[in-house]
């Protein structure tokens, strides 16, 4: 009798074992919110992949997702099904692959989904658009860095195997990727982890010299303490050195501006430094000679370079040349060859144009000379009616920036899209291997900086609890490399700027 | 006659060193206050070592003395050595530290409990206490007296369920010769608090007559003895200065101990009662570091008035022909007789995680603790947490928000905190390593960081603030002449800032500078923050980081089981501590940043939730 009644096509759904993972008319949990994103870069392509991670995902795919075969989405912690998106606005189907990934067996240890759709803008858009209309409560699009933040949260990676993951990314090379996979593998945790610990150790003998000096504990004496913070020091710095590889010969990374005259280059770095070190002056051509400048940008140390503009950087006919590339008399040429350089040996380039002001037809060719990993465009002048057209450069560039250095609007954005190249990984294009990224390597920079200041306070003759608090700020220092600290605003500030859908 | 049902505002539970701050300071701030013991006799009294201060500890008595307390005073009107500790360091390591006449002490104590107001020391022994809805309503007595109260300070000791050790031999008592309680143990345990045990050990005392200090190095103290308190009306020691002295025990010390060790109390290991690892004993010290020939030791008066001396670094539970055998190699005590010997005590506390900031026990409301029982040692620390409790008790009456302070501003900050954030494994001592923020928090500065809460409570009064005002006054008129002054080009703060400069030095004949740097206390403060400018400010950039996150409060509302992200060693640990600020959270042991981050996105979570609605 019971295997008469048992229907192949109406089983039951299978007892499941993950409770968030089961569809249903009520979400497991209402707070804990679920998120979609396009992880996939913008543009056509041969398809797209949406992502869905939180306990909502999989009643929405359920309700979105019809599988070619009609069977609900399987108990297996991994499985893929091919079958129809459906856009209910649109009364349309589109053709897709669901990968389901449950809980914990995921890349954020919550249930994921993946749609993977054709990659045509459009057909992107609406999918999303579906996606967020149908669950207006239970389902937000992703902030930036949200998934790889969910995965350090729930224990799946460690913060340096997070930024390592957009390392991966972002990889255009074999040994960049090398360098990445090492890092994803932990051996920057596990070098920052071992200094750690030894800073650590260091750090307790002198305390405990402190404390129970009274008792008659022997203290270290000064000459081992200076010895003991030196060797760490050093072998530290070795190590953030090596992987820096040939990338400046200098500790700060390098940008350079370019543009056309009187575009405001000066003025966005003297914004930049909060200085006035460039001279600047409504007249066009104030900067004759390459003006160099430290900038801090988000804790970050740059040597931003700012260049005489040039009306043409373009080389003209081979003649034109020969003449200024032999003689160099003729300033303007002088002045071009130099931008070039620039444009081809600065770590990141930084287009500066007037946008009021229409570009001028000499830098509309550029755009076949640039890298556009490693290039930002800016307008400034936005204070002005815009008369600059911008479309030469879309697509063409990392991302384009509207400021006003007058008015001092739009900077922020400027100095965030500066580090974002560095966090991303578009400045570490050197085939070296790095085992640090930027980030980790200010973090380590610091760290060199605080134990040098410790070994100097031992050195004038201070006791202990001087060097102490500076150990302290050290130790601080090196757990940002592998997050292992309490340092609550590190934190936000690095997933705020992962790219979102990764 | 009994008096039966008697009515108190506050009842102060025990007369140590917690229980007479603690009923000092709510009675001066205007409740009628009982201070219950079991024996008036022993009101503060110092059942272990003679002394008060030391690294850190000095710290804490002088913060004490600038919140209103009595310690200092007390410590100053009776001690029979002085010494600044330390002053070959920084001036954040200078400890004040003295050796007390421990009978004067307690006479002395009891002197100020007795003639204060509002305050009435009762002699009693509470064994029970009545809880209703979820507050303490009174306590009662073995006498058969009950005392209804607004809010009950628990300050047991080591009376609560105390078993005291000796080799083999155990007995039941709070300290030798009295007894312990454990019926109140098992009321608490009824109420729903839960109970650990610590150990702790005494070094055995020798008589003086018996000794020969020529064998011995004496240490003497400062030959100008210097103050616990900032009360202007504070003497000088009134007492006849005594030396200490100092010996070490042999490898025929360490063999006799080796032999014996064996015939330890079989408890500690058993009942798992914790010992603490700083103080250990010298058969653990033996034992640990088998390289070490000799260990020193400290042999101090203990008073002007009798003939003992204690063994500081002699710390031992073994059977006392041993510590007879034992005590005879050593140079100096050859022919030492023991007075008492040295023992261990048992003692059931309070695991401190169950407290809030303002040490109210969480699970029953208006019953404050301090001292021992929250799993600390050490009078310095007891009295800092009476002083604390008995303020809290006062205004949790007068429905004002508890005192709690910080750990920037405190070394009492730090031990409170310390306590109810990340608990404690074994009797828990105050550490200088253990404040962030020490080089600001210093023994010369505790009045300006703290004396403005015990004016705020009434516990200090007019003289002393009034001086606190005048030594302000005198140093931001000596900092604006140092700053609007140059001599020879520089600036006069910047010659200040020279090693071994000194405001005199730089007064000179110059009598603008003369007439100001009167005022020594003033001076002290402008030099060392003239010649430590840099890294107090480095730490005052610190403490600002650290008061963001301390800002960044948790809401009342949050469930952590709620959170499902959470593992579930946090929930759990998060729960039972329910931390304040983000910033507390960050300072549980075990809490990872991966955990502060999900609280932070649920909380951030939540308030958008709302304001979108």
């Amino acid at each position: 009798m019971n295997g008469k009644n048992q229907r192949p096509n109406c089983d039951p759904p299978a007892p499941q074992t993950c409770n968030s993972g089961i569809p249903g008319p009520v979400p497991p949990d209402p707070h804990a919110d679920t998120i979609v994103a396009v992880s996939t870069a913008r543009g056509a392509a041969m398809r797209a992949i949406v992502r869905l991670s939180g306990p909502f995902s999989l009643h929405v795919a359920d309700s979105m997702f019809i599988t070619d075969s009609g069977a609900s989405s399987s108990p297996r912690s991994f499985s893929a099904a091919p079958g129809l998106f459906r856009l209910p606005e649109e009364c349309l189907n589109v053709p897709a692959v669901r990968y389901t990934m449950r809980a914990p067996r995921s890349y954020t240890r919550e249930d994921v989904v993946e749609m993977h759709v054709p990659g045509s803008p459009a057909v992107v858009d609406m999918v999303l658009d579906a996606l967020l209309k149908s669950f207006p409560k239970n389902l937000r699009l992703a902030r930036p860095g949200e998934f790889t933040r969910r995965a350090f949260i729930n224990g799946r990676i460690d913060l340096a195997q997070a930024e390592a993951v957009m390392s991966v990314i972002t990889a255009r090379n074999k040994a960049e990727l090398t360098a990445a996979n090492a890092r994803l593998a932990g051996n920057a945790s596990d070098l920052a982890k071992a200094a750690e610990n030894e800073l650590f150790e260091l750090l307790a003998t002198i305390e405990a010299a402190l404390d129970f000096d009274v008792q008659g504990i022997e203290t270290m004496p000064e000459k081992d303490f200076l010895n003991r913070c030196r060797s760490l020091r050093e072998r530290l710095s070795a190590e953030s050195k090596k992987s820096r590889g040939e990338l400046t010969g200098s500790d700060r990374l390098n940008v350079t501006m370019c543009g056309p005259p009187n575009a405001g280059k000066s003025s966005i770095l003297n914004r930049l430094s909060g200085r006035k070190s460039a001279m600047v002056h409504k007249k066009a051509g104030t900067t004759r000679d390459p003006v160099s400048e430290y900038v801090e940008i988000n804790g970050i140390s740059f040597a931003v370079t700012d260049t005489a503009g040039v009306e043409c950087p373009e080389p003209g006919p081979a003649s034109d040349v020969k003449r200024s590339g032999g003689e160099c008399e003729d300033i303007d040429a002088l002045a071009a060859k130099r931008a070039r350089d620039a444009l081809e040996s600065a770590q990141l380039v930084i287009l500066v144009f007037d946008a009021g002001r229409p570009l001028p037809e000499g830098w509309k060719n550029i755009v076949a000379h640039i890298d556009r990993e490693r290039t930002l465009c800016v307008f400034n002048k936005i204070d002005l009616p815009l008369e600059a057209d911008p479309t030469p450069f879309s697509g063409k560039v990392r991302s384009t920036i509207y400021v006003s250095a007058l008015k001092e609007e739009g900077i922020v954005r400027l100095k965030d899209a500066i580090e974002r190249v560095v966090i991303e990984g578009g400045l570490d294009a050197s085939p070296a291997d790095r085992l640090f990224n930027a980030r980790q390597r200010e973090a380590i920079r610091q760290a060199v900086a605080h134990m040098k200041e410790a070994e100097q306070a031992v050195a004038e003759g201070l006791s202990y609890e001087f060097a102490a608090v500076c150990l302290r700020e050290a130790s601080d220092a090196l757990a940002q490399v592998t997050g292992d600290t309490g340092n609550m605003e590190i934190l936000d500030h690095i997933f705020s700027r992962f790219c979102i859908g990764k | 006659m009994i008096r039966r049902n008697q009515h108190f505002d506050i009842v102060v539970v025990g007369a140590g060193h917690a229980g007479c701050e603690a009923a000092l300071a709510a009675a001066r701030m205007g409740a009628r206050t009982a201070l219950l013991t079991d024996n008036p006799d022993q009101v503060a009294y110092m059942s272990c070592n003679p002394a008060i201060g030391g690294l850190a500890k000095g710290q804490l008595v002088r913060e004490i003395d600038a919140l209103g307390g009595e310690m200092g005073r007390v410590a100053d009107a009776t001690c029979i050595q002085f010494r600044m500790i330390n002053t070959g360091k920084g001036p954040a390591m200078h400890s004040p530290r003295a050796q007390i006449d421990k009978d004067e002490y307690r006479r002395e104590m009891k002197w100020r409990v007795e003639n204060q107001e509002n305050l009435s020391l009762i002699q009693e022994t509470v064994e029970d206490i009545n809880v209703l809805k979820g507050r303490v309503r009174g306590v009662r007595c073995r006498s058969g007296a009950s005392y209804q109260t607004g809010a009950v300070v628990l300050t047991t000791g080591t009376f609560l369920s105390g078993t005291l050790l000796c080799g083999r031999w155990r007995a039941e008592g709070g300290r030798m010769g009295e007894k312990s309680t454990k019926k109140l143990s098992e009321a608490l345990k009824a109420a729903g608090i839960t109970l650990g045990r610590f150990q702790t050990n005494t070094p055995p005392r020798v008589n003086g007559r018996t000794l020969d200090f020529s064998r011995m190095k004496p240490q003497h103290g400062d030959p100008v003895p210097r103050r616990f308190s900032f009360s202007p009306r504070a003497k000088a020691p009134r007492m006849e200065q005594m030396p200490c002295y100092m010996t070490s025990t042999g490898p025929q010390a360490h063999d006799i101990i080796r032999a014996a060790l064996e015939r330890l109390p079989a408890s500690t290991g058993e009942t798992g009662a914790a010992a603490p690892r700083y103080c250990p004993s010298i058969e653990t010290k033996v034992e640990r570091f088998k390289d070490r020939e000799n260990h020193l030791l400290f042999i101090e008066p203990e008073g002007r008035r009798t003939r003992e001396y204690y063994c500081n670094g002699l710390f031992t539970c073994l059977p006392r022909d041993i510590q007879d055998a034992m005590i005879r190699t050593i140079p100096g005590l050859e022919n030492a007789e023991i007075m008492r010997h040295g023992y261990g005590v048992e003692y059931d506390y309070v695991p401190p995680l169950q407290l809030r900031p303002w040490l109210e026990n969480k699970t029953v409301g208006r019953l404050l603790q301090a001292g021992q029982i929250n799993g600390t040692s050490g009078y310095e620390e007891a009295a800092a947490q009476g002083i604390i409790a008995g303020i809290n008790a006062a205004r949790l009456l007068k429905r004002e928000k508890p005192l709690v302070l910080g750990r920037e501003e405190a070394y009492i900050g730090v031990l409170i905190d310390d306590l109810v954030t990340r608990g404690t494994r074994e009797p828990y001592r105050m550490f200088t390593s253990l404040a962030e923020y020490r080089l600001l928090l210093r023994q010369d500065n505790a009045d300006r960081r703290l004396m403005r809460y015990g004016r705020e409570n009434g516990l200090i009064d007019a003289a002393r603030w009034e001086r606190l005002q005048s030594k302000e006054k005198a140093i931001s008129k000596l900092w604006s002449f140092l700053e609007s002054h140059r001599r020879g080009g520089e600036n006069l703060t910047k010659l200040l800032r020279r090693p071994e400069a000194s405001l005199k030095d730089l007064a000179g004949d110059e009598t603008d500078l003369k007439t100001l740097i009167n005022d020594e206390e003033a001076c002290e403060q402008v030099e060392i923050e003239a010649r430590y400018a840099g890294y107090f400010e480095r730490q005052q950039r610190q403490i600002e980081k650290f008061r963001r996150s301390e800002q960044k409060k948790i809401p009342d509302w949050i469930d952590y089981n709620a959170i499902t992200q959470l593992r579930s060693e946090a929930k759990q640990k998060l729960s039972s501590v329910r931390p304040d600020s983000l910033g507390q959270a960050s300072r549980i042991s075990g809490i990872s940043p991966a955990d502060i981050s999900v609280l932070m996105l649920h909380i951030e979570g939540k308030r958008r939730a709302e304001e979108n609605t």
